[in-house]
């Protein structure tokens, strides 16, 4: 490689994180200003605001947060749960034919606003309307289809040899899957709880047409309402913002090699 | 692939995940719902409950009924709060799908008829018209019919008895040389022009619009200048009137100020309109009574203290009698399938009455709520706090500009809300163009 | 997609193993009751595709057919009234007309700037993990707080893009790119490629890193470079890839509704008004499912027709 493109590939990466760092700085930014100076055209304010942040914490976010978290986390585990028995047969033993290989993905494909009033009758059905459990559970279908495209993956790379040589020495497909299958999967299982975690953690649309009252309303729900408010604090609404990406952030700075990890098997199986 | 192999163990991270999963289904173990028994006799709810759905805006109001109630009554008050554009869909869904979770409900009284129509609220028409305690002849008349009746039968019971009027900050006015406020919209828009070409520069516009795309917001702007121009949604036979002259110059003055607005209407909701009020950034802006109640507190960051003027709306065209516009407003209704139709009664009885109303009007922080009653319009504490906002309210007592109420109101308001949009974003050629498809589409779903 | 390339891609650093074909008697027996057991392993995979596929597909279609609102759904059946309602509805086939347009260019910025951050990372000695974690940020980020974001970013008074402008020497009206009929569009779009362009970085890069280090160090060698080393070698090597994540980012396109719902909701006019925003306002502002589950049809049928070619040819070019 050349010195030159190389040169050239360091200005681009340093473009790239002056595009993605400039705005959330700017979140930030905001989080620290009072409502005339959002409007005054200022970039860094004078005296930091410390009240937003105050406000912010003492609203329903906390609560949102702890929501958002039992949620995702939840659900996540639930997706795993349905979803590896799946990836692993239809891999292996390809049970469900092309057929199911090739819907599996299908609800995937339409925004989940078209969901809402069906899944509002089922959760009824189950008596969990405006519940967390109803919309972890929603959570945990809605993504069981990303899962198992994404196990998929990881199944492949696995040594046929390994689950082969476990049936052989007499053991049924249940006790493979369980002893051999899933710990030789615990990086792709991690990788993908992690993904379906971050998707589960981000979701509004369904959070904030299944769920009512601060006991279930996720983050994204409580920040909407924010918005709506007859007086509009940005500043608050910015550190409100910060304070409600703190846990994905998080989960990204440590888990980042998972993550990766998971997003890569999908596409490149 | 090098990704999965390079981190194939890291057990730590593992652990770490594993425990808040753990905890996770732990904490979802431990949620269960609450039952609820039915109502007793004689005002006595002690350890009974009430789930109330209402938009973010009345989460003041909220508190203070709940803790009020609980006083009186012994019941306990669940506040339900959504966006003040999800409480139809979410009252309906509820009932429609048997959740059957909410008992009481105030939604924008607008959407009386198609709840009524989809099943989703209860026809009140017997107890209203019977239980004397509720004193409906003491109701704000203009404001009573739209919020209770839908073709003859009573569904609802007036909450929030929402008017705009013209507020006007002071200063700015007599920076400009300005000593009144404007009487006609053609005042208003002139001293708007004048006031957005001398301090632009420093941030200040002369108006505030409410233009976003939603029939609470951009809707309430136009039938402010409708009222004023002394059109009407429909006429006495209830078949569309919305191509009028008057509907026409209403919507034309709404362009009209576009380009003189703090930018940019289109974008303008609640919260940036009332923002850029209290900031001292914008001459006029149109707005609930309650406005005022805000303006004055310190704890609202407002700093337009003592510094604002209020009026009625300006009037336009041939009409020179300022008319109330009826933009919001909420009603309080009894969901379909509650079992607790006796303890809904009971609460609202209670919400609606003159002493609740007087008390929300002044109580801080500030509730938001506006006079429903013309006993608690004319109370002396309203009369003594905010005597200029009780001189604009009586506005309402000579009649008022009231949005269709009946079945498909909803999506009526909502096609005239788009057509709007795209007039003011100069899509939808001339106001008189964008009013006759209006006018024809209503026509089609009003079966005339 | 998945079983039929995956011997093709399997060779990657792994033993491939063709599936176990027959073998003696007693397996045999096993494998039978070993079937049943895979079936019970995708059964709860399968109740999900039905809960969140099957059966609100079959509730939308009857909707689409019938007169139904949100209260009282299925009232009278209309046959194709809804349809023909909709179709002459020129908002709704703007709609479609403006998501199709949006998808294919927001698609098409977020691989172009996707893939020369993806190489550029791959080329940078200062390609660290922090960097990488710092340039996931945007799509881990709830797209509710991206919305917040860019909606302070283009606010007319005061907002990042107008300091910046003024800062340049603009000295004109604040400029409003959300209440612009023809910008505010751009407004959102910029917000998602922000979004999601990541993603595409993320999964090109992992590509480059998978092809063999082997053929690119010859074609160096050959006297390749630069620009010719990567059209000619690197990049037909991650073509499959790339057409993967464009696919993806284009599903991710047609289903934006949180970024419009939070900055622009569908204005100014109906500039920015998405199928999916008009699904909403249908269903659960006006009550009316009829019109909300015809145009969640028609969406679907446009999703399928325009995402099916770039389906056929991720197929191709992983099975190269």
């Amino acid at each position: 490689m050349t010195k030159r493109s190389s040169r050239l590939a360091n200005l681009t990466v340093g473009a790239a994180l002056v595009l993605t760092l400039v705005p959330l700085m700017y979140l930030l930014s905001v989080s620290f200003m009072k409502q005339g100076e959002i409007s005054s055209g200022i970039l860094w304010p004078s005296s930091p605001e410390w009240n937003n942040w105050v406000d912010a914490a003492a609203s329903r976010l906390p609560r949102g947060i702890l929501n958002s978290v039992i949620a995702s986390l939840g659900g996540a585990v639930l997706t795993l749960v349905i979803a590896l028995p799946a990836a692993w047969a239809m891999v292996r033993y390809r049970t469900g034919g092309k057929t199911l290989a090739n819907t599996i993905l299908s609800p995937w494909l339409l925004p989940p606003i078209v969901a809402v009033v069906p899944l509002f009758a089922l959760l009824r059905v189950l008596e969990l309307n405006n519940t967390l459990t109803g919309l972890t559970i929603v959570y945990a279908l809605a993504n069981t289809a990303v899962a198992v495209w994404l196990l998929e993956g990881f199944v492949k790379k696995l040594p046929v040899e390994l689950d082969e040589a476990a049936q052989l020495d007499g053991a049924g497909a249940f006790r493979v899957l369980v002893s051999v299958v899933v710990p030789l999967l615990t990086p792709g299982l991690v990788a993908v709880g992690v993904i379906v975690a971050v998707l589960n953690y981000n979701e509004f649309v369904l959070a904030t047409f299944l769920t009512q009252g601060p006991e279930s309303q996720t983050v994204p729900v409580v920040l909407s309402l924010m918005l709506g408010e007859r007086i509009q604090d940005f500043g608050k609404i910015a550190a409100a913002s910060l304070i409600g990406v703190i846990p994905v952030f998080a989960a990204a700075v440590f888990l980042q090699r998972w993550l990766v990890a998971g997003l890569v098997s999908g596409s490149v199986k | 692939m090098s990704f999965s192999r390079r981190r194939a163990h890291r057990p730590p991270a593992l652990f770490a995940a594993a425990g808040l999963t753990a905890s996770a289904i732990f904490v979802l173990a431990g949620c269960s719902a609450s039952g609820g028994g039915d109502s007793n006799a004689d005002g006595d709810f002690s350890g009974e409950e009430l789930t109330v759905l209402l938009i973010s805006s009345h989460e003041g109001a909220s508190e203070w009924l709940s803790t009020e109630f609980e006083k009186e009554t012994g019941a306990k008050i669940n506040p339900v709060i959504v966006p003040y554009d999800e409480i139809g869909s979410k009252l309906a869904l509820d009932q429609q799908s048997g959740a059957n979770t909410i008992d009481v409900a105030a939604p924008w009284y607008v959407s009386l008829g198609d709840l009524a129509a989809d099943g989703a609220i209860q026809d009140l028409s017997e107890w209203i018209d019977s239980e004397e305690a509720l004193d409906t002849e003491d109701f704000i008349p203009s404001i009573y019919e739209p919020y209770s009746e839908v073709d003859g039968k009573r569904y609802g019971v007036p909450f929030d008895g929402d008017t705009h009027v013209l507020f006007y900050n002071k200063e700015i006015l007599e920076r400009n040389g300005f000593t009144a406020p404007p009487a006609t919209w053609d005042e208003y828009l002139e001293q708007s022009k004048t006031i957005t070409e001398n301090e632009k520069g420093d941030g200040v516009y002369g108006a505030a619009i409410f233009g976003q795309k939603s029939p609470l917001i951009l809707g309430a702007s136009f039938a402010n200048r409708l009222a004023g121009f002394g059109g009407e949604f429909l006429d006495d036979n209830g078949q569309p009137v919305i191509n009028s002259a008057e509907a026409v110059a209403a919507a034309q003055s709404l362009v009209d100020i576009n380009d003189y607005a703090l930018p940019t209407p289109a974008e303008t909701d609640f919260g940036a309109g009332n923002s850029a009020w209290f900031a001292g950034k914008v001459g006029f802006i149109e707005n609930w009574t309650d406005l005022g109640v805000r303006s004055q507190d310190p704890e609202s960051g407002s700093e337009v203290i003592d510094k604002w003027g209020v009026s009625f709306l300006p009037t336009g065209g041939d009409n020179t009698e300022s008319r109330a516009s009826l933009v919001a407003g909420f009603s309080w209704v009894v969901a379909a399938n509650t079992e607790k139709t006796e303890l809904a009664k009971t609460f609202i009885e209670w919400a609606a009455s003159s002493e609740v109303n007087e008390a929300l009007l002044t109580a801080t922080p500030p509730t938001g709520i506006d006079p429903n009653r013309i006993s608690s319009l004319e109370s002396d504490s309203y009369g003594t706090e905010y005597p200029e906002l009780q001189g604009v309210n009586r506005a309402t007592l000579e009649g008022a500009l009231a949005w269709p109420t009946g079945e498909h109101a909803t999506e009526l308001a909502q096609i005239l809300t788009d057509e709007l949009a795209k007039l003011i974003a100069g899509e939808g050629g001339t106001a008189q163009e964008a009013l006759d498809r209006v006018q024809d589409e209503w026509e089609e779903i009003l079966g005339s | 997609m998945a079983l039929s390339t995956s011997e093709g891609t399997s060779t990657r650093g792994r033993l491939p193993t063709p599936p176990g074909t027959g073998g003696p008697a007693p397996r045999q027996q096993r494998r039978t009751r070993d079937s049943t057991a895979h079936r019970l392993f995708i059964a709860p995979s399968i109740l999900s595709l039905v809960v969140l596929g099957l059966y609100p597909l079959i509730f939308i279609v009857l909707t689409a057919l019938s007169e139904s609102s949100l209260g009282r759904p299925f009232q009278e059946w209309v046959g194709t009234a809804n349809f023909e309602a909709a179709l002459g509805d020129e908002d709704v086939v703007a709609s479609l007309v403006r998501n199709t347009i949006y998808a294919l260019l927001v698609s098409a910025a977020s691989v172009v700037l996707g893939v020369a951050t993806a190489v550029a990372l791959f080329r940078s000695a200062r390609s660290g993990a922090l960097i990488r974690t710092l340039l996931l940020l945007p799509m881990i980020t709830p797209p509710v707080v991206v919305g917040i974001l860019w909606k302070l970013i283009f606010n007319p008074s005061g907002g990042l893009f107008n300091t910046v402008l003024t800062f340049f020497g603009y000295s004109g009206d604040p400029v409003s790119v959300l209440a612009s009929p023809t910008f505010a569009l751009v407004g959102v779009a910029i917000a998602d490629v922000w979004e999601w362009s990541p993603l595409i970085a993320l999964l090109v890069f992992a590509a480059l890193l998978g092809q063999d280090p082997e053929v690119t160090e010859a074609a160096a060698l050959d006297g390749a470079g630069g620009f010719r080393l990567f059209t000619q070698i690197t990049l037909p090597a991650v073509a499959g890839t790339i057409a993967a994540a464009f696919l993806i980012r284009i599903v991710l396109a047609f289903k934006v509704f949180d970024l419009v719902y939070i900055m622009t909701a569908g204005g100014p006019g109906q500039s920015t008004t998405v199928p999916a925003y008009l699904i909403y306002q249908a269903a659960l502002q006006q009550f009316d499912l009829g019109r909300a589950g015809t145009i969640t049809v028609l969406l679907a049928i446009v999703v399928t027709v325009v995402t099916l070619p770039i389906v056929a040819l991720t197929r191709r070019l992983h099975n190269d």
